[in-house]
């Protein structure tokens, strides 16, 4: 069977039918040649694969022969049983097709790389067919022939004409589209498996092991191999400073911007680490360090505990808390020592070990005293935190205990500790106790008190360096009122927030990624190497970017008929970006350059991107030790992978506002998609100019300050234009300031990450977007101002999700990816029906079909029972499909008001997806009112009437339903007694809502303008949107 | 124990004489009615129905029908309680047994469904402190189903993530960090306390096999995000009703040299089910101060989902199976 029959019968398998199948194979088949695409995805994958059948042929060249391939293909017989088979049947002519002289080995040792060849072919070409269809429908929208000669893609050289595909009609259209989903299905679930477990660590690709060299992406994933730490880390301009001996340093940044690395690299166990990699036995006493440092990781969320029970007195707690952080140093400067001395790295101190001990004892005198550092640990810590935990737990319940262990405070505790250290460890020489504190901000502000008040005693043996995230300083304050610490005379401070196109921040990635190529043995250290670019050239064809600038220059007030120099510069990634989007078309992210900018300063970010990027490629079987290059569609989808995953979890992320903070970050988001696809000059404009910044400190933007604070400091939103004295948390702020979204999040959301031009926003609309009653029209508005949008153009559906709209597609020459329409229609109709021959009945059928032929004629969908429905299908889920549709149109008829489906399953279940906010329920319904039902809405006893009628029959159902199923075991039965009881309560303000909104009354007036007013109200048909 | 069936009659504790105590809450959730319906009348001396606090129709029409309900079992006593800072409840609970003064061990029956997860935990450690929680009854009535087809969970937001007050175990930094996930239908949730904390290593506890034949899978579906960070091979799973289950797979990981308590500080997010919360406990009673209990607050609950009645109520545990500590000796 040939590969097209082969296909189609496997997408009419997985359909449960055989209808229509012909007249999309004769569609397809004049139209994209299978065997052509699926033979210059081979000859692609030959390439890439070249030096691994080299490697197999040492006195030959391999080669592929096309043609040979394609007659083999068209010859064989092909049969599928699922999408996974395909690159199996294609092995055949594969083998047949290579010519593999001088080769050292059999013939089945080639398989494992043709089948790579053939994993990649076969999802580019699920891709390809994906994609067909979806350039049709385009071309159907536009029905122009001069749009056809300029979309020069595959598909639509391929294309029908306007007329032709007309003829076609709905259901090759529907088939069409079915077609393409269930290919982007094939593809994407590739992906899906991929990514379903955390990358491997390695891959072997014939018999060489490839690690992935971005695997350990966090400092947690370091955690005591001090040795790897000390040969990955890359020095920066902050570590010299952070080195400085008697320097107190906060080391402030963002997630994911390296301060744990950078404390992690000051530990005596990867300064030995470090040094031992050019010297191999040298020992502390040798070292040119002159610092000796103990890192504490602290726990998130584990302090609040010590002053959360009312049982305990504030001051107990606070002193528990202290004590709690005094155990938790020495344990770490236990530990370092057992470490060092294990390592013999500090033989000097051998000999002073049970002054040592005896002095360690001493700092905990309630515990049994320990004989060695290791029972240090298991019994004294043990016992101070066990005394305290029980005391806890007892007091909580109100029951009676005595604590006996030995709380001390912080101060005096480390004061006596960097004695012990100066007189036990390194007596005779010049050496400080760094003391590394990690994650600050989790401290109370009792503990961070008393941190800072041993910072401004500056002890001679002891100096703190601290990681804390933006805003995570509670206090200033000391244990001396009215001195707080002050830099620079106390401390200084570091921060590390990377300007992503900064020399440094490019330079400091290239070394991490040089350092951890070499470190995993790839011969080729320089990212650039892996992470190749893509000219706009790949994307998109010099005619198509022509014409789309011309457009852009015309859409502007010009001077000029033609644009001139300097706007094509500017202006040509917005007009790649939207000539991609007519196509459904993503954008493709690939090359170092790329990566930096989407890491937005955050390196964690940068080392995800690589991470996803090597996995993809050495998932495919990519010999990257001999061709390093990652092709860019793996660097596009791994942009996209990370991207979304990062994006998805904002809301889990971030405490408090997670949930509103992604929602106000997605709205922001589509504001400058839209400008991006939209305005004339100055498209790329990721950079939100807050001129009243300052009322962010009034009490009345509480909330929203809270939410922009966040994310500043979970690095969401990248602050820009504010003085250091201008931080999160203070109350005074500077009048005006910056916004940018991370970059991270343009690729999932659409919008170019560059910041080239700015866009006005104030604090007021910025509240207004987190604030459910007023979000809609407040985005709208700005979607125009911001977005650019037409005047008579609508918004985008606010509750389609960012995935829906965003879908991922790639634009490259293996693997492209353009997403059909989803199968939703723009609007549902809810009405009564049913067999029903009264005139009412009739006349509401008839407004019905009219409403429905009316909409579709204006080139959207719509969904009605009828059309929708299948023998066998279930009304009430088709009224469930309703209640989640984007928009509805609602005829009112005295009948639907008494109808379960229409009442509670369609509108009031609407209505509770809406949260049951009047306007947002106003956006989505569209409310017609037929002539019978038109008194009902002037009288406003009549509404409570009805709520009285729908309670009378809920509490008779109710009850009778009790009867037989007291233990309710329907369930159905119940949800739906349990919804009646909901709505009706709800049902006057419900309807009261849809009276605000009613379209013109009446049966006539309903004609009168065939629909006019709807059709206005509903939003561009979805194929138009993306025009 | 096994696997108890669907019950439709409770029994008291000591099948002579009634319980001296029903200990219940009333929240938004319809199968805090479950339990009050299938027991007889006068089964219990006391009923003890704590009220969460914060607004709540949905709570207030569970309360009405329980202020009908319960008088019949027991003579009741309402108290309050916070869903932020549950253990004044826990304390009024300990002070109300107190003063019945039985001079043995109390017969308490105990609806574990409607309690949060961190007052579940607090009530059961508090009990037991007080040397009340030897004749236990701990029953069980879950959701007829959940708005889980979507994938959305039954919470929205996380308000923080933070240790439980009297379940903080010791903290050494020089260890790493182990997080054990219990996961369920929290998905944010238990994403939060992932991202929070930034584990060295991380367990995942599926609910398998699920309370219902049908709902295999489900925690799975709603956690693939958190699970794709995760390498293959920390998958574990655990019984959805079955405490002992949760008991035992908690054993054997801290007994697996991979996951050594002297290696790891663990820290335990309880996500997944009441008995899996209760299996929790009962490893924390034996091993107390190895782990750390930690927990994410939702930002709410999301109650407009609460479509779904009372399904069935089973017998989960009885505290007197339960090896005895030195306190809960009577």
């Amino acid at each position: 069977m040939p590969l097209l029959e082969s296909i189609l019968t496997l997408y009419g398998t997985a359909l449960g039918t055989a209808s229509g199948l012909k007249d999309l194979h004769d569609f397809l088949e004049g139209r994209l040649q299978v065997e052509d695409v699926v033979a210059d995805l081979i000859q692609d994958g030959f390439q890439r694969h070249l030096p691994r059948l080299e490697h197999l042929c040492p006195k030959g060249k391999p080669t592929f022969d096309k043609q040979l391939f394609k007659a083999c293909l068209s010859s064989g017989n092909l049969v599928l049983r699922k999408a996974d088979d395909l690159p199996d049947a294609l092995l055949i002519p594969l083998r047949s097709a290579v010519q593999t002289p001088g080769a050292t080995c059999g013939e089945s040792e080639f398989d494992p790389i043709f089948r790579s060849i053939l994993m990649s072919a076969s999802r580019g070409l699920w891709n390809r067919l994906a994609q067909a269809p979806a350039a049709t429908r385009q071309i159907e929208l536009e029905q122009s022939e001069a749009i056809l000669k300029q979309t020069g893609d595959i598909a639509a050289e391929q294309a029908l004409s306007a007329h032709e595909l007309k003829v076609l009609g709905n259901k090759l259209d529907a088939l069409l589209t079915s077609f393409a989903e269930f290919s982007k299905a094939a593809w994407k679930n590739y992906y899906d498996q991929l990514t379903d477990a955390a990358p491997p660590s390695e891959h072997k690709i014939d018999n060489t092991t490839y690690e992935n060299p971005f695997l350990l992406a966090r400092a947690e994933d370091f955690n005591h191999n001090y040795s790897k730490l000390a040969k990955l880390f890359q020095s920066s301009i902050e570590w010299e400073s952070l080195q400085r001996r008697t320097d107190n340093v906060f080391l402030e940044g963002g997630r994911g911007t390296g301060k744990s690395m950078l404390l992690r690299r000051l530990t005596a166990q990867t300064v030995i680490a470090a040094n031992r990699l050019s010297q191999a036995n040298i020992t502390f006493e040798s070292l040119k360090e002159d610092y000796f440092g103990i890192y504490v990781k602290l726990t998130r969320g584990y302090y609040e505990q010590f002053t959360a029970l009312d049982q305990i007195p504030q001051a107990v707690g606070e002193l528990f808390a202290q004590h709690e952080l005094n155990m938790e140093v020495a344990d770490v400067f236990v530990e370092t020592l057992r470490w060092l001395l294990r390592e013999r790295c500090l033989p000097s101190v051998e000999g002073r070990l049970p002054l040592l001990l005896d002095d360690m004892n001493r700092l905990f005198p309630k515990a049994p005293a320990a004989r060695s550092l290791d029972e240090f640990q298991t019994t004294v810590l043990k016992f101070e935190q066990d005394q305290m935990h029980s005391y806890y737990r007892e007091k909580a319940f109100g029951n009676s205990i005595a604590y006996s262990g030995s709380a001390e405070q912080t101060v005096t505790f480390l004061r006596n500790l960097s004695r012990i250290f100066r007189s036990r460890l390194f007596p005779e020489r010049e050496m400080r106790l760094f003391l590394l504190i990690d994650e600050f901000e989790t401290l109370l502000p009792i503990q961070q008190k008393a941190v800072n008040t041993v910072m401004k005693m500056r002890l001679p043996d002891l100096t703190l360096k601290i990681g804390v995230r933006k805003a995570g300083r509670r206090t200033h304050d000391t244990f001396t009122a009215g001195d707080p610490i002050q830099d620079p005379r106390d401390y200084t401070e570091i921060r590390l927030d990377y300007d992503g196109d900064s020399t440094d921040y490019t330079n400091l990635l290239r070394g991490i990624a040089e350092k951890r190529l070499a470190v995993a043995n790839y011969p080729t250290t320089d990212i650039g190497k892996y992470l190749p670019g893509q000219s706009w050239a790949e994307e998109v064809k010099p005619e198509e970017l022509e014409a789309e600038l011309d457009l852009m220059w015309q859409s502007g007030k010009r001077r000029t008929a033609r644009p001139n120099h300097s706007f094509k510069n500017h202006a040509t990634a917005a007009a790649i970006y939207r000539i991609l989007a007519k196509k459904k078309a993503r954008k493709g992210f690939s090359g170092f350059d790329q990566y930096a900018l989407l890491s937005s300063g955050v390196v964690s970010n940068y080392i995800e991107l690589c991470k996803y990027a090597f996995f993809f490629a050495l998932s495919d079987e990519l010999p990257l030790k001999v061709n390093p290059a990652i092709p860019s569609y793996l660097q596009t989808n791994a942009a996209y992978s990370v991207s979304e995953r990062l994006f998805d979890t904002i809301d889990g992320n971030v405490p408090a506002i997670g949930g509103v903070l992604k929602q106000l970050v997605r709205d922001l988001g589509d504001m400058l998609r839209n400008r991006l696809l939209n305005h004339p000059s100055e498209p790329e404009a990721n950079r939100f100019e807050i001129s009243d910044y300052s009322t962010l400190s009034a009490t009345e933007n509480k909330e929203i300050a809270q939410i922009i604070d966040g994310a500043v400091v979970w690095s969401v939103l990248h602050l820009e234009g504010v003085s250091q004295a201008f931080r999160p948390r203070n109350t005074a702020r500077p009048s005006e300031a910056q916004l940018i979204i991370n970059r991270i999040y343009a690729p999932i959301l659409g919008f170019s990450p560059r910041s080239r031009w700015r866009v006005k926003i104030s604090v007021r609309d910025l509240k207004a977007l987190t604030q459910q009653e007023r979000r809609i029209a407040v985005y709208q508005r700005l979607m125009k101002s911001i977005g650019f949008e037409e005047e008579d153009s609508t918004q985008p559906d606010l509750l389609t999700s960012v995935t829906e709209r965003h879908l991922p597609a790639t634009h490259d020459t293996a693997e492209e990816l353009t997403f059909a329409q989803t199968s939703e229609p723009d609007a549902y109709v809810s009405y009564a029906w049913g067999e029903d021959t009264t005139p009412e009945g009739k006349a509401r059928e008839e407004i019905v079909n009219r409403l429905c032929d009316a909409v579709r004629a204006s080139g959207r969908s719509i969904g009605r029972d009828k059309d929708r429905l299948t023998a066998g299908d279930s009304i009430e889920r088709f009224a469930h499909e309703i209640s989640k549709a984007q928009r509805i149109i609602a005829v009112i008829s005295t009948k639907s008001l008494h109808s379960p489906y229409c009442m509670a399953h369609e509108l009031f279940r609407a209505y509770r997806r809406c949260d049951y906010q009047r306007v947002e329920f106003q956006q989505k319904v569209i409310a017609l009112v037929t002539d019978d039902a038109r008194d009902f809405f002037r009288d406003d006893l009549a509404v409570v009437e009805l709520a009285k009628k729908w309670k009378e029959k809920h509490e008779k159902f109710r009850a009778e339903l009790e009867a037989v199923d007291p233990t309710r075991k329907s369930s159905a039965k119940w949800i739906f007694v349990d919804m009646i009881e909901d709505m009706c309560p709800r049902l006057p303000d419900m309807l009261d809502a849809l009276k605000d909104i009613i379209m013109p009354r009446g049966f006539d007036d309903i004609y009168a303008n065939n629909f006019r007013e709807v059709l206005d109200r509903l939003s561009p048909s979805q194929s138009s949107r993306t025009k | 124990m096994s696997i108890s069936c669907e019950i439709d009659q409770v029994v008291p504790v000591d099948k002579s004489h009634p319980d001296d105590v029903l200990i219940i809450a009333a929240s938004w959730e319809q199968r805090c009615l479950g339990l009050p319906r299938k027991m007889r009348n006068d089964s219990c001396r006391h009923v003890l129905m704590s009220i969460y606090d914060g607004e709540s129709q949905k709570r207030e029409q569970n309360v009405k029908q329980l202020r009908e309900l319960l008088p019949k079992i027991g003579e009741v006593t309402e108290l309050d309680a916070k869903h932020g800072s549950p253990i004044e409840n826990v304390r009024k609970t300990i002070e109300f047994i107190r003063n019945l003064r039985l001079n043995r061990m109390p017969r308490i029956t105990l609806d574990v469904s409607s309690f949060t997860r961190k007052h579940l935990l607090q009530l059961l450690q508090g009990l037991e402190l007080a040397g009340f929680l030897g004749n236990c009854n701990l029953y069980h009535t879950e959701a007829l189903d959940y708005h889980t087809q979507d994938n959305d969970s039954m919470s929205e937001g996380v308000s923080s993530v933070k240790a439980i007050e009297t379940f903080g175990g010791e903290i050494r930094p020089s260890r790493d960090s182990l997080l054990i996930l219990f996961l369920g239908y929290e998905g944010r949730r238990a994403l939060a306390s992932l991202e929070n904390l930034e584990p060295n290593r991380t367990i995942a506890v599926i609910p398998d096999p699920p309370s219902r034949d049908d709902w295999k899978g489900r925690a799975e579906a709603q956690h693939h995000y958190l699970l794709s960070c995760l390498p293959a091979g920390v998958r574990f799973k655990s019984h959805a009703l079955l405490p002992s289950s949760s008991e035992e797979l908690l054993q054997e990981i801290s007994r697996n040299p991979a996951f050594s308590p002297a290696k790891y500080n663990y820290f335990v997010s309880p996500m997944g089910t009441k008995a899996q919360l209760v299996g929790l406990y009962r490893y924390w009673r034996r091993h107390p101060g190895e782990l750390t209990v930690v927990y994410a607050s939702p930002g709410r609950y999301r109650e407009e989902r609460a479509d779904f009645g009372p399904g069935p109520t089973r017998l989960i545990d009885q505290t007197r199976d339960w090896p005895p500590l030195e306190r809960t000796k009577p």
